[in-house]
């Protein structure tokens, strides 16, 4: 699928209108399923590295993280 | 975090009867979306429901909806009344559904499915339109983006397909 077949779609282009990035979306229809899905756990792995490092920021502040997740 | 290749691989050992559906059925058509749960559509008949037990039951599930989390003890036979279930267990939150808003319980969706395979096994998978169907139904505003971006996919595998 070539990138100009996306942009004259009306589809992508009301995606566009709305904000997203379609960029990623692309480069994920050039990927199988499995491969989709192992880079979903590769994010979802780096957001909770973030969470935790935002947990110890507060932590370390005295803040209240209760409600940090 | 959600170990999803350790869940879907013990359902399967198990036998249990599921479709992959919400977040991750709309990561796996393409679309760009991050999720801490897996949302399966399940067969909540008797059988099933034992073999739901069989699989969960050492990962320590509990009721995540419930503000104490009280651990899941139910029976093949307790747990078959369920209409959907909220867990949280070792391997990540798992929620399970036995009907689906504008597509109906499990037995309905089964041929509204694909078949994919991830970490080496077979899964199915709720196809793009009906979860396109489905999110619609819902009307959620938090689906509104992700519809669109599955509308956008299926236009453009249609376009693949028609050439």
């Amino acid at each position: 699928m070539k990138k100009k077949n996306y942009i004259k779609n009306s589809a992508w282009r009301k995606l566009e209108k709305y904000g997203v990035d379609t960029s990623i979306i692309r480069l994920n229809l050039e990927r199988t399923p499995h491969e989709r899905v192992v880079e979903h756990q590769k994010i979802l792995k780096f957001y909770s590295t973030l969470k935790a490092a935002g947990k110890k920021y507060y932590a370390g502040l005295g803040k209240n993280i209760k409600d940090f997740d | 975090m959600l170990d999803l290749e350790r869940i879907l691989k013990i359902l399967i050992k198990c036998k249990v009867e599921f479709i992959i559906i919400g977040g991750f059925a709309s990561i796996i058509h393409g679309a760009s979306y991050v999720t801490k749960d897996l949302d399966i559509c399940v067969n909540f008949s008797t059988e099933n429901a034992d073999r739901i037990l069989k699989a969960i039951t050492p990962y320590h599930p509990q009721h995540r909806m419930h503000p104490k989390g009280p651990p899941l003890d139910e029976t093949p036979e307790s747990l078959s009344k369920y209409k959907n279930i909220y867990l949280h267990t070792d391997l990540g939150e798992v929620d399970m559904q036995g009907e689906i808003t504008g597509l109906g319980k499990f037995e309905d969706l089964i041929n509204r499915t694909i078949e994919v395979e991830l970490y080496g096994k077979k899964c199915k998978v709720l196809d793009i339109d009906a979860l396109i169907t489905t999110k619609k139904a819902l009307g959620r505003p938090k689906d509104m983006q992700v519809i669109l971006q599955l509308e956008a996919i299926k236009q453009a595998i249609d376009e693949q397909n028609n050439q």
